[in-house]
């Protein structure tokens, strides 16, 4: 038998994927995917990418009329509007990614029983799609802001706004990490995905997303400690408007979290890839 | 000749039953009974070993396929076919043993996965040729082929959500037939639309394996075994049954199969009190061998058949028909007769002439009386035609052995 190195080798104890090198080999279907969510999804709707803007906008407004005009919350020093519109899109990236990465398998089984690519392509490019959603978004917000500064409020942007792109990219891989956990579970148990979309709602009420820290009473933002998103969504505000003042001691606890959930996410992901189509 | 696919030893195991059906809580608490130690690890224990109904649906396999070697896997359904097609393409995760896979690899399973209905035929002709591996610069230099294949140049734009069924799977199986893959796998179900393009598709299958890629093609279509292949292997239950050059494997399978669909039809003619038994048949020609056999020459041939009636038929009606090893009926003759005892009779049938290829034959006689009570009469031993033997080069092809002569002259023009 000739010397030469198997394309790939399928065997009983490895796991099935997936080698680095050919993930990037399989770079432009990663390219295709994200390209085909982000158009698929406004194709055949009424306003079709003017939902980017137009979301963000509804769901703030819902926003000032519960929590501004009837629960009286403050909105730190930041009109009622560009507070809760920074929130909401920095938290649907979030649950955008997350949601959409636990359901992995029960929405790309159909093609996983049937050709092989590097499973975690799929969840990848369901997180990239959000990150350009999320800076869509953005430029809105900036264009609220701008609106505001026109008629003559006053909103300091944050020279820190630079670090942005890394509090994104933390999130997605929390996003990432949980989301691979649940998809990896719902192998086994389909209804666990029915239970993220509650847990994410409840999860937004808990993270500064609808009112800032200084809201909180001081004996309760302990409580941040164990709940990362809390900690990003405030670094997130300060770096953006520098109104609040992120703290370091609960931005290390997330990273480490992160780091964690993320390690442990792709390695239940990669274990759930070989054997997924033999129960769901 | 290089190997290009190994495959070790590959088993299979799924569970039945309730492993994979209990709910999160029951779970718990069943793992809490069991100890923390199965939180840890979720191997199954011994108990839940002998619960859960295992079942193997690929055991102990092994084979070797070179380049330009094209293998054939058979067997009825359920047999393990595509479980091993899945294992060879990454789909799903061996119980046991390896497969090296040497050079790429496209398994064409199921045509049009991945196609995404509100875009266009040509968007979907990027994007699965990706997901098939191919880079976007592979696709770029064979779309025209492919959009030529699929012979749908003027809706090439349009959403695939607007095509009907027959123009999807078209344009899905051209993608798939322009990979260029080392090793391809091949479904004969991939033969899709109507008349003409299957018959495209099936072209273009025999042109790839002719390319010298190497190939594992699944079928039912024994001719197409037959004229594609060279090795075969046909599966059982998860086993290998039988394997080996293709026409062996072939000749056996059908043989076998042909037994069983005889066999399901004698039990479901199976009369609740028995009408009659054949007691023997044989022939009498010049041209047989024995009471059994025959030699694929002209001549004229009796059947003769003996039959012990168990109740007496005043009116009844007698049949018999001849089919080949597939079950293909070729030839039926019917009568009437009329007997008040019961006891033996018998039935001859002449033929001027048998005209069938060499093979095996199966020869049945049906028997209805006036209550339309029937008895399904099998011959046992089948009927065997042997070639000539001073016909060298005699290629039999088709159904029929119609005597003939052959001669080529040069034209007088």
């Amino acid at each position: 038998m000739s010397d030469r190195k198997p394309t790939y080798v399928v065997e009983a104890d490895k796991m099935l994927s997936s080698h680095p090198k050919e993930l990037w080999a399989y770079r432009e279907l990663y390219m295709l995917l994200v390209k085909r969510d982000f158009i698929a999804s406004y194709k055949q709707t009424v306003l079709g990418p003017l939902w980017f803007f137009v979301q963000p906008f509804l769901a703030s407004l819902v926003y000032i009329v519960i929590f501004s005009q009837i629960a009286r919350l403050p909105t730190s020093d930041l009109p009622p509007l560009v507070f809760y519109m920074s929130g909401i899109i920095v938290w649907s990236y979030f649950s955008n990614c997350m949601t959409q990465v636990s359901y992995t398998f029960v929405s790309n089984g159909g093609v996983f029983r049937k050709i092989y690519f590097p499973r975690i392509i799929a969840p990848l490019s369901q997180v990239s799609m959000n990150f350009l959603n999320f800076l869509a978004q953005l430029l809105v917000l900036f264009a609220v802001i701008l609106v505001y500064v026109w008629s003559g409020r006053k909103i300091v942007i944050s020279p820190n706004i630079v670090f942005i792109p890394l509090i994104l990219i933390e999130m997605a891989m929390l996003a990432l990490g949980l989301g691979c956990l649940i998809a990896a579970a719902t192998v086994k148990y389909r209804d666990l995905t029915i239970v993220v979309g509650y847990t994410l709602q409840l999860w937004m009420y808990g993270s500064y997303v609808i009112y800032p820290r200084s809201a909180v009473p001081k004996n309760v933002q302990a409580v941040e400690l164990f709940n990362p998103m809390a900690s990003m969504i405030e670094t997130y505000r300060a770096c953006l408007f520098g109104s609040e003042h992120a703290e370091i001691q609960p931005a290390i606890v997330a990273a480490c979290m992160t780091v964690v959930i993320l390690i442990s996410g792709l390695w239940a992901f990669r274990k759930a890839e070989g054997t997924f189509t033999d129960s769901i | 000749m290089s190997v290009v696919v190994e495959a070790q030893n590959i088993s299979k195991r799924f569970f039945l039953g309730e492993r994979n059906q209990r709910t999160f809580f029951e779970d718990i608490a069943h793992r809490s009974r069991h100890g923390l130690k199965l939180l840890v690890r979720s191997k199954p224990s011994g108990e839940e070993k002998r619960n859960a109904r295992e079942f193997w649906a690929l055991k102990d396999i092994s084979f070797k396929i070179s380049q330009g070697e094209t293998l054939a896997i058979i067997g009825e359904n359920g047999a393990g076919k595509s479980t091993l097609l899945k294992v060879l393409s990454r789909i799903t995760q061996p119980t046991t043993g390896s497969v090296k896979v040497y050079g790429r690899l496209a398994s064409l399973l199921e045509v049009g996965t991945g196609f995404h209905p509100e875009f266009s035929g040509r968007d979907n002709v990027f994007l699965n040729g990706a997901m098939l591996g191919l880079s976007v610069k592979e696709v770029r230099g064979r779309f025209d082929q492919i959009i030529e294949f699929s012979g749908l140049e003027k809706f090439i734009d349009v959403p695939v959500k607007n095509y009907s069924s027959g123009m999807y799977v078209r344009l899905a199986f051209s993608v798939a037939a322009h990979l260029n893959p080392e090793i391809v796998i091949l479904d004969e179900v991939l033969a899709v639309g109507d008349a003409l393009f299957q018959k495209k598709c099936f072209d273009r299958m025999e042109e790839i394996i002719n390319e010298g890629h190497a190939a594992i093609l699944v079928s039912h279509g024994m001719s197409n075994i037959r004229r594609m292949s060279q090795t075969c292997m046909w599966l059982k239950q998860g086993c290998v049954e039988m394997f080996g050059p293709t026409h062996q494997v072939a000749s056996e399978y059908e043989r076998q199969t042909a037994h069983a669909v005889v066999a399901q039809y004698e039990t479901q003619h199976a009369a609740p009190e028995p009408l009659a038994h054949l007691a023997g048949w044989s022939i009498e020609s010049p041209v047989s061998k024995n009471a059994h056999v025959l030699t694929a020459k002209p001549g004229s041939v009796t059947l003769l058949f003996e039959i012990d009636l168990i109740v007496p038929v005043p009116i009844g009606k007698i049949a018999v028909s001849l089919a080949d090893i597939q079950g293909l009926v070729l030839f039926t003759r019917e009568t009437t007769f009329s007997q008040s005892e019961a006891g033996r009779i018998m039935l001859s049938l002449e033929l001027p002439s048998l005209p069938l290829k060499p093979g095996e034959y199966i020869i049945s006689c049906t028997l209805t009386d006036s209550g339309h009570r029937s008895a399904f009469l099998r011959a046992a031993p089948e009927l065997t035609i042997l070639p000539e033997k001073n016909a060298a080069g005699a290629v039999y092809g088709g159904i029929l052995n119609l005597p003939a002569r052959m001669a080529v002259k040069s034209s007088d023009r």
